[in-house]
C-alpha cells in the first residue's frame, strides 16, 4: 500500500470528503487509487472534477458491498420493527403520544400555511423590492395613506423620474355584466394601462393594455380574472377579442390573467382601464386612487420620497385650492399590502410554535417516564451486552417512528384545517393568497417532524443509555437518589409548559376580553331586525332627478305595504360596509384663505325615515322629510352628526345654520337635524364628522335599500326581488345582508385571530395540565414508602394531598417569573390587535394565570388523593 | 469464487483491458465510459478474479515524483469471458487499444 499522497489535483477535495463513506478496511487503497489517478492525469481541471464525481458512486459501491451500510439497513429495519412492537405493547401511551403531536403538527402546519401563502408567496409581483405603494399625505387631518387624487397621480406620473412605472387604480368598484340569462354586479378593478407592467406580470392568454388606452374615448378594453374567465367563458380561449356588456357598454376582451395573479387590494373580476369610473377622475379634487410605483434600478426608497415630497410642494403651490396640505408618502408594497394581517398572523404562528413546543415537552416526559418504568428491561439488555449507544439508537427511532406517524396524521388534520380556514378566513387574507397545502407546507412539515423526533427523543435516550448502565450495576436500582436527575428534567420541561401555556393563556385573555368588548362596541344604530341590499339604477335607462326620484318612491312604498316591514329607506352608502367618502365642507360665516386646505367630512346621501329605519336618534331638530326635494321652491337642508356638530359650532344644538358642501360657490345648505353618531368605517373607529344630505337633493341613484322589520327576513326579501322584478325586470338586487351579517363582518379578522389563539391557549392549558398530572403522579409513585412513612407517624390525609398539590404549585410559582418576560414580550406583539383595553390590563392577566394555576391544581388533585390512600403498612414495608 | 453478470459496459471494461489499458482513467479515456461506471466495475469483475490490480512500485512511482498508481491486469477468467462476450456484442471489437481513440468523459 502506498503513502499517503501530497498531492491535491483538482476534484481531490471531494474524494477525501468521500473516503468516510468507503468502508475502512478499503478506505486507504481507495482513497489512493483515487488520488493518484487525479495526480497522473493530464485532463483539464474541470473534466477532472467531473470525473471525481464519480468516485461518489465508486464509493457508494463500496459501503453498500462491503461496508456498515449492507450492515445497517438491515439494524434499521430491526430497529423500525422492535420500536414498532414496543409501542403496540403499550396502546394507550402511544394514542396518546401520537394524538398530542399530530395535533400540534398539524395545527403548526396549518399556520404555516397561511404565513407561506399569504406572506410568503401573496404577492406574486416581480422584484416585489423594487415596489412601492405612493399616498397622498393629508397633513391637515393627519392621514398619511389619503387616496391620491386622479389629478396628482397624471401630475406624478408625468413629473416623476424614480419610477419605471407609476399605475393608479380603484380596487373597489362594481359594475353590472349582463350577458344572455346572466345579470350579476361584478367587482372591478379601474388602472391605469401599465398597471400589469408596474406590477411585473402578464396576462396568461391575449395581451396587456396598451399605453393610451387608459385615456378617455380609448376603445373600451377589459382584461378578465382567471375565475371570471372560467365561469362565464369556460376557458374557452376563443374569450380573446368577445365583446362583454358592463353597466350597458360594450368592452372588448383581450386578456385572461392566471389563476395566482392577485389584484392589489381587492379581489376583483375584471381590470378595466380608468375612464370606468366615469366622471369621477374628471375632477382634480375627488382622492380615490391608490398608487403603486416601480422604483428605477438603483433608486432608493428614501430617494424617491424626496423627489416626490418636492413634486408635492410644486403641486401645492399649482393647486392652492386642491392640492392645500397635501404631502406625499412612498412606503414598501409588501409593508403597505401586508401591513394589516403580518401582525396577527405572525402572532398566530407564534402561538402554535408555543403549542408545539409545549406538546413535544410533554411527549418528552411521557417518553422519560415511560424510560423509567422500562428499566428492567433495559437493564437485562445492557447486561446481556447491549452496548448504551444500541439502546439510545432503539429509543431514538422509537421517538422517530412517533414524529413520522404523527407527522402523516397530522398532515391530514393540515388538510382538514386549510379547507377549513379557506372559509373562515378574514377576506383581508384571502385576497392576497389563497391558502392550501403545497410542497413548501409539507417540506416545512417534515423539518417539524424531525425538530419534534429529536426534541421528544433526545432526553429519553440520553437517560435510557446512560440508565440502563447504571441498573447493570447491582443495587443501583434502590439507591435513595434513584429518581432525583429524573425528576430534575421532568420538572424543567413542565416548568417550560406552564410558562408557555401562562403566555398563551394571558395573550388569549386579552383578545377574547377585546373581543368581546369590540362586539359590544354600539355602532350607533339598530342591531336587530334590519336588513339591507343593493340596488342601482343605471343612468343610461333613469334620467336623475324626477324619473329615478319617482321610482324609488314607488319602490319604497310598496316595500312599506309588505307585511311585517316596519320602516323602509335608502342611503347612498351603509355604515360599516360600504367603506367612505368625504366632501370638503365650508361653515358659513367663517372665513378660509386660500392656503387652507378645508375640513374633509363623511358623507352620505340619506331618504326620508332613513333615521326611524336604521334607529338613529334625532338628538335636535327634525329628520329628512318627502318635501325635502330638488325643487326651487324647497330649501337646501343637511342633517349632521354630533360630532360634526360639536365640532363645527361648538354645540350639538345646531339647528339653523349653514353649510356649503365643495367650494364657497356651492349653495348653502341649512342645518335642519342633528342626529346621533353612528360608526362609518370600522367598530374600531369612533364616529367622524358626518353630514347627510336628502337623497332627493342629493341626486342618488345608486346605494342601499334599508328594511326594518319584524318576524323571518327571508319572505321580505323575497317579496323586495319581485317588487323590484314588476318594476324593472332588467334590475339586479344584490349584496343582501342582514345587519348581524354586516357586524360579523365588522368584526371578521378579530373573530378570526381569537378564535385561533383561544384554541390554541386551550390546547396548551390541557397539555399543560397533563405534563403537570404526569410529573406529579411520577413524584408520588417515587415516593410512596416516605409519604407511608409520614402517615405512619401520623400525618393527616389533607396534609397528604396539600403536600402534594404544593409540590405541584411549585412548579407553577417557579414558571411564573419566566412566564412574565415572556408576556411582557407577547403584550407588545398584540398590543395593536386590541381594542378597549391594555395588554397591561391586570385584572384579565389575573384571571388567565388563576385559570391555569386551577387546572394545574386541579392536575395535582388526582395523584394527590391517590398518596393520601395509601396505606401505611404495605408502603414501609414494600 | 463470486461470479458476475456480463453486462455491455462490463464486457468493454474488460475487452478494454485485454487491449492493453491498465488503469481506470485510461479505461475512460479509451471507452468513452464515466468514472461512476467503470470503477465499481473494475472492483466487481477484481471480486470475480477476471482481473487482478497491483500498486506500482514505490520507487518508480519516486523517480518520477508522482504518487504510485494502482495497475489492472486481465486474468485467464478474463479473457474467457471477454471471447465469449465478443459473440454477444459484436459491437465490442470497435473497442480501441489505449492510445487509439481519445474521448470525452
Amino acid at each position: 500500500m502506498s503513502p499517503p499522497s501530497l498531492h491535491r489535483p483538482p476534484g481531490s477535495w471531494l474524494v477525501r470528503q468521500l473516503t468516510r463513506v468507503v468502508p475502512r478496511s478499503h478506505r486507504e487503497g481507495w482513497r489512493d487509487e483515487w488520488i493518484s489517478e487525479l495526480s497522473h492525469s493530464t485532463l483539464p481541471p474541470w473534466r477532472l472534477r467531473l470525473r471525481a464525481m464519480g468516485a461518489l458512486i465508486d464509493a457508494l459501491w463500496l459501503a453498500r458491498h462491503h461496508g456498515s451500510w449492507a450492515l445497517d439497513s438491515t439494524r434499521f429495519a430491526h430497529d423500525v420493527r422492535f420500536a414498532a412492537r414496543s409501542l403496540a405493547r403499550r396502546p394507550a401511551f402511544s394514542v396518546i403520544v401520537v394524538l398530542t403531536l399530530a395535533l400540534c403538527i398539524g395545527a403548526t402546519s396549518s399556520v404555516f400555511s397561511v404565513v407561506e401563502s399569504v406572506l410568503l408567496r401573496g404577492l406574486a409581483y416581480r422584484d416585489l423590492d423594487r415596489l412601492v405603494a405612493v399616498w397622498s399625505n393629508n397633513t391637515k387631518e393627519s392621514k398619511d395613506r389619503y387616496d391620491v387624487s386622479v389629478g396628482d397621480y397624471f401630475d406624478w406620473r408625468d413629473r416623476a423620474h424614480s419610477f419605471e412605472q407609476l399605475a393608479g387604480f380603484f380596487p373597489t368598484w362594481n359594475a353590472a355584466y349582463t350577458a344572455p340569462d346572466v345579470a350579476e354586479r361584478i367587482s372591478v378593478g379601474a388602472a391605469s394601462a401599465n398597471i400589469l407592467r408596474t406590477l411585473g406580470v402578464q396576462p396568461q392568454l391575449g395581451r396587456d393594455f396598451a399605453a393610451g388606452e387608459d385615456k378617455r374615448g380609448a376603445a373600451r378594453v377589459v382584461i378578465l380574472s382567471h375565475a371570471m374567465w372560467t365561469r362565464f367563458f369556460q376557458r374557452d380561449s376563443a374569450a380573446i377579442g368577445k365583446s362583454i356588456l358592463l353597466d350597458g357598454q360594450s368592452y372588448t376582451v383581450i386578456g385572461v390573467m392566471d389563476p395566482s395573479f392577485t389584484f392589489p387590494r381587492n379581489r376583483v373580476d375584471v381590470i378595466v382601464p380608468l375612464p370606468i369610473l366615469g366622471s369621477y377622475i374628471e375632477r382634480r379634487g375627488v382622492h380615490l386612487l391608490s398608487v403603486i410605483g416601480r422604483l428605477r434600478p438603483g433608486v432608493t426608497i428614501e430617494s424617491a420620497h424626496r423627489e416626490m415630497e418636492s413634486i408635492a410642494a410644486q403641486l401645492r403651490i399649482e393647486h392652492p385650492g386642491e392640492d392645500a396640505g397635501l404631502a406625499s408618502t412612498v412606503l414598501p408594497l409588501a409593508d403597505d399590502l401586508l401591513g394589516n394581517v403580518r401582525r396577527p398572523i405572525l402572532v398566530l404562528f407564534a402561538a402554535v410554535c408555543a403549542v408545539l413546543l409545549i406538546g413535544c415537552a410533554n411527549v418528552a416526559n411521557l417518553m422519560l417516564s415511560r424510560v423509567m418504568s422500562r428499566q428492567q428491561e433495559l437493564s437485562v439488555r445492557t447486561a446481556m451486552g447491549a452496548p448504551p449507544g444500541t439502546i439510545a439508537r432503539q429509543l431514538l427511532t422509537e421517538s422517530a417512528l412517533i414524529a413520522v406517524v404523527a407527522g402523516i396524521l397530522g398532515v391530514g388534520i393540515a388538510l382538514v384545517a386549510t379547507r377549513v380556514a379557506a372559509t373562515v378566513l378574514p377576506e383581508s387574507m384571502t385576497q392576497i393568497g389563497s391558502v392550501h397545502l403545497d410542497a413548501r407546507v409539507l417540506t416545512f412539515t417534515v423539518g417539524v417532524c424531525v425538530v419534534v423526533a429529536l426534541l421528544c427523543g433526545a432526553a429519553p435516550a440520553i437517560r435510557g443509555a446512560r440508565r440502563a448502565t447504571h441498573l447493570a450495576l447491582p443495587d443501583a436500582a434502590r439507591g435513595a437518589s434513584r429518581g432525583r436527575a429524573a425528576r430534575r428534567v421532568h420538572s424543567t420541561l413542565v416548568v417550560t409548559e406552564l410558562a408557555l401555556a401562562m403566555i398563551l393563556v394571558v395573550s388569549a385573555g386579552l383578545l377574547i376580553n377585546s373581543f368581546s368588548r369590540l362586539t359590544a362596541t354600539d355602532p350607533g344604530f339598530r342591531t336587530h331586525g334590519l336588513l339591507r341590499m343593493k340596488l342601482e339604477l343605471p343612468d343610461a335607462a333613469y334620467r336623475r332627478g324626477k324619473q329615478s326620484d319617482q321610482f324609488f318612491e314607488t319602490l319604497l312604498r310598496e316595500i312599506g305595504a309588505l307585511p311585517g316591514v316596519r320602516s323602509v329607506a335608502r342611503v347612498s352608502r351603509f355604515p360599516l360596509h360600504d367603506g367612505h367618502l368625504t366632501s370638503a365642507i365650508l361653515v358659513d360665516g367663517m372665513t378660509y384663505t386660500d392656503k387652507d386646505r378645508l375640513p374633509e367630512i363623511e358623507y352620505r346621501m340619506a331618504s326620508a325615515r332613513y333615521f326611524e329605519t336604521m334607529g338613529i336618534p334625532v338628538i335636535a331638530g327634525r329628520p329628512f322629510d318627502p318635501m325635502d326635494t330638488a325643487d326651487s321652491t324647497a330649501q337646501l337642508v343637511t342633517i349632521i352628526n354630533r360630532t360634526a356638530a360639536v365640532k363645527f359650532f361648538g354645540t350639538p344644538n345646531a339647528v339653523g345654520k349653514r353649510l356649503r358642501f365643495g367650494g364657497p360657490e356651492r349653495p348653502p345648505f341649512t342645518v335642519v337635524g342633528v342626529v346621533g353618531d353612528v360608526r362609518q368605517i370600522s367598530l374600531r373607529e369612533p364616529a367622524a364628522p358626518e353630514v347627510f344630505i336628502s337623497t332627493r337633493q342629493g341626486l342618488a341613484t345608486a346605494g342601499s335599500i334599508v328594511v326594518a322589520y319584524e318576524g323571518a327576513p327571508g319572505p321580505i326579501v323575497a317579496s323586495v326581488r319581485r317588487i323590484v322584478t314588476s318594476l324593472d325586470k332588467t334590475l339586479p338586487v344584490y349584496d343582501v345582508q342582514s345587519v348581524e351579517d354586516v357586524l360579523s363582518k365588522a368584526a371578521v379578522g378579530d373573530r378570526f385571530t381569537t378564535t385561533v389563539l383561544s384554541a390554541f391557549a386551550l390546547l396548551a392549558l390541557v397539555l399543560a395540565a397533563m405534563g403537570t398530572y404526569g410529573v406529579i403522579a411520577f413524584g408520588v409513585a417515587e415516593r410512596t414508602r416516605e409519604i407511608g412513612v409520614r402517615m405512619a407517624l401520623g400525618a393527616q390525609r389533607r396534609e397528604v394531598i396539600g403536600m402534594v398539590v404544593r409540590d405541584g404549585m411549585r412548579l407553577f410559582a417557579l414558571a411564573m417569573p419566566i412566564a412574565f418576560a415572556g408576556i411582557w414580550w407577547s403584550n407588545h406583539a398584540i398590543a395593536t390587535l386590541l381594542y378597549g383595553v391594555l395588554p397591561s390590563d391586570l385584572p384579565t392577566q389575573a384571571v388567565a394565570l388563576a385559570t391555569l394555576a386551577v387546572a394545574t391544581a386541579a392536575a395535582c388533585l388526582i395523584p394527590a388523593r391517590r398518596a393520601a390512600r395509601v396505606d401505611p403498612t404495605i408502603a414501609i414495608r414494600s | 469464487m463470486p461470479t458476475t453478470r456480463i453486462t455491455y459496459p462490463t464486457a468493454v471494461v474488460l475487452t478494454a483491458l485485454s487491449r492493453g489499458c491498465r488503469y481506470g482513467f485510461e479505461i475512460m479515456d479509451t471507452t468513452g465510459l464515466a468514472s461512476g461506471t467503470v470503477y465499481p466495475i473494475l472492483r466487481r469483475l477484481e471480486e470475480a478474479g477476471m482481473l487482478s490490480a497491483k500498486w506500482e512500485r514505490m520507487a518508480d512511482a519516486h523517480d518520477e515524483q508522482r504518487p504510485p498508481r494502482r495497475y489492472y491486469q486481465i486474468t485467464g477468467a478474463g479473457r474467457q469471458t471477454v471471447r465469449d462476450a465478443m459473440s454477444r456484442f459484436p459491437a465490442l471489437s470497435a473497442v480501441r487499444p489505449p492510445g487509439a481513440t481519445p474521448s470525452p468523459t
